[in-house]
């Protein structure tokens, strides 16, 4: 039976539906998520007392917020301590989880789309390796353990190193012609450099510094202030809508740079730029954080697998899931051995490992 | 009207010479063949056709140098339908032809784009594939999805490596008579590289023959196709008989290495 032009365009409209849907649960989740988000945690709050708080709290930091924006001075708001434990612990935190998951996954989206590989990803590309040396040269030969997360020498050191990361990676595949193979073997020789460098600076440093490097490694949101949030948000929605705009390109790169040249594509400079761009969000993320490691594998996969590689939805698809990732599993750190709390690194680890493997060994397809 | 004209092209890779000193030119509506053996140079000298290489000497089309066009410009002037597909491709095949449309698209995709994929199917008896991922294709299926996808992108130019080198033989004679449609009905100038030479024969209004980096003949399928020239260019003996207006080539031996070398 022979397929109409109308059974044509009604299966393509049932397609871009499926993806709308596939929108609109991933945004309910991470409603969801965050709402239950803000009710755990220290502090003995009820449920109702954590959501009455979050209430009482944003028309004053609201007007607060306007006076500065206006006067430039912050007018002091009087709070009582759940209003506190919502607004100064727990509401930047989940927004942190949300906006750095987001940017984990797009970073990774980007890197599996330009690169044609599966497994890219600012991790398996050597960034996070090297923004972990960074860290460790602030914590150990600069700065000592005190103040680790609020440190703003290993924050700014973690950035460098890992733009500087990929910097190398970029001009040594330049260098032997920039295809993604190369782009894939220079990533995994740098990403075993920084680890010697970051075992070797260990090794020299006191148990007490090798302990806060550790520490460092497994990523944790513990450290988040509003502050910090502004500038990885600011990051990153400067930077999203662009490639969302340039979506046709990363469809065009995955398909391979001859045909990506041959329907319009300057390959070079575009590959540089995406490159550029998911450096950047991937390096302002984890020097505030660690390593986080997974998001920025996981996700991508998950969103192609179920709405296929139409980069125009895949990457802000990939950005929500993976913002529904980070921030599931930080409510997992916060609960499972409460009062304690598991950075979030490890939990991401935990869960997508094996998460990974199912997806792998059950389908044997995961989109690619 | 010249549409492309290639004059003295050269190319190197790793400082060894793939061609050299190559012009040929083709015309509007022309279905022009590429042919000659293996690592005769077809294939490079269509990606530099394209732009996708880069050598020494000029590609002008329409009159203008390659290298002086943006990419944007070029891919709405030319169409490449490579030889192999790369790997760890999975889109689906209505989305693999409508990348064709990029040169015209902004973000969104129109009905009349849709309209156009779905056209581009037809001809090319895909559209049951419509909604199924390009990996569960065969090669042969494959090779039709990027020939659509370059009719969609609706240049006047349309560069084919070895389109039929993976098809059986319906699927051959239907692409020729795609090419040789694009040429006649839409006026579109097809330069396509080939190893069967009947094909060359039947389909090509012309025929660069290449051997070993240099062109070793160009004109009329009659003009190219000589036994002479197989023997020289193929090292077989080769009789050519006639079937219509055509030559047609019946590889008898392949002669022995001495004679083919002087």
């Amino acid at each position: 039976m022979a397929l109409t032009i109308e059974d044509f365009t009604r299966e393509y409209s049932r397609i871009k539906t499926k993806r709308l849907s596939f929108f609109l649960v991933a945004v309910a989740l991470l409603i969801v998520l965050a709402m239950v988000g803000i009710t755990l945690g220290s502090g003995n709050l009820s449920i109702m007392d954590s959501y009455s708080a979050l209430w009482k709290g944003f028309m004053p930091r609201l007007s607060g917020l306007i006076s500065w924006i206006l006067t430039g001075s912050w007018a002091e708001t009087v709070s009582d301590t759940p209003e506190i434990v919502i607004w100064d612990i727990r509401l930047h935190r989940i927004l942190f989880a949300l906006v750095a998951g987001f940017g984990l996954a797009i970073a990774g989206t980007i890197m599996q789309g330009i690169l044609r590989n599966p497994l890219a990803s600012p991790f398996t590309l050597g960034i996070s390796s090297a923004a972990s040396c960074g860290a460790s040269v602030a914590i150990i030969l600069f700065a000592g353990v005190t103040l680790v997360s609020g440190n703003l020498l290993v924050v700014l050191m973690a950035f460098a190193f890992a733009m500087m990361a990929s910097f190398i990676i970029y001009s040594m595949a330049r260098h032997k012609g920039l295809n993604s193979s190369s782009l894939i073997l220079a990533g995994i020789a740098i990403m075993y450099l920084f680890s010697a460098i970051t075992s070797l600076i260990q090794y020299f440093g006191s148990s007490d510094q090798a302990a806060a490097v550790v520490y460092w490694m497994f990523g944790s949101l513990e450290g988040t202030t509003w502050p910090k949030l502004f500038i990885v948000t600011a990051v990153i929605a400067i930077l999203t809508p662009y490639v969302i705009m340039r979506a046709w390109d990363l469809n065009a790169l995955a398909e391979g740079d001859e045909i990506a040249k041959s329907i319009g594509v300057p390959v070079e400079r575009t590959m540089t730029v995406f490159m550029m761009i998911s450096s950047v969000i991937t390096a302002v993320i984890i020097a505030f954080t660690g390593t986080i490691g997974f998001i920025g594998l996981v996700a991508p996969h998950i969103t192609r697998m179920a709405i296929g590689n139409d980069h125009r939805w895949l990457v802000p698809a990939s950005g929500l899931v993976g913002a529904a990732i980070l921030l599931g599993a930080d409510n997992l750190c916060r609960t499972l051995i409460y009062p304690s709390v598991i950075p979030v690194g490890i939990m991401t680890a935990f869960l997508g490992v094996p998460f990974f493997l199912y997806l792998f060994l059950r389908r044997g397809d995961t989109g690619w | 009207m010249v549409v492309v004209s290639v004059n003295d092209l050269s190319y190197t890779y790793r400082k060894k010479p793939v061609f050299s000193g190559i012009s040929f030119e083709a015309a509007e509506g022309e279905v022009l063949g590429l042919v000659g053996p293996n690592g005769s140079g077809k294939t490079t000298m269509i990606k530099c056709i394209d732009g996708i290489l880069h050598p020494q000497g000029e590609v002008r089309v329409f009159g203008d140098p390659i290298s002086s066009l943006h990419r944007m410009e070029i891919a709405r002037r030319i169409a490449y339908v490579p030889q192999s597909f790369p790997e760890g491709l999975s889109s689906v095949v209505f989305e693999t032809i409508m990348m064709g449309r990029r040169p015209y698209l902004n973000w969104q995709t129109g009905p009349e784009d849709e309209e156009k994929v779905y056209h581009a199917m037809k001809m090319l008896g895909v559209e049951d594939f419509a909604f199924r991922k390009i990996k569960e294709l065969s090669v042969g299926e494959r090779q039709r999805v990027m020939i659509a996808r370059a009719i969609v992108q609706e240049t006047p130019i349309i560069l084919m490596d070895e389109p039929t080198s993976s098809l059986d033989v319906r699927h051959q004679m239907e692409v020729m008579e795609v090419a040789r449609n694009l040429a006649v009905e839409k006026n579109i100038t097809v330069l396509i590289s080939l190893h069967d030479l009947n094909l060359a024969a039947r389909y090509c209004d012309r025929i660069v023959m290449f051997k070993e980096g240099a062109l070793y003949g160009f004109g009329t399928p009659d003009e190219v196709l000589r036994e002479d020239v197989i023997e020289q260019v193929y090292g077989i003996e080769a009789r050519i008989y006639r079937d219509g207006d055509c030559p047609y080539i019946i590889p008898v031996r392949p002669v022995s290495r001495g004679r083919t070398e002087e």
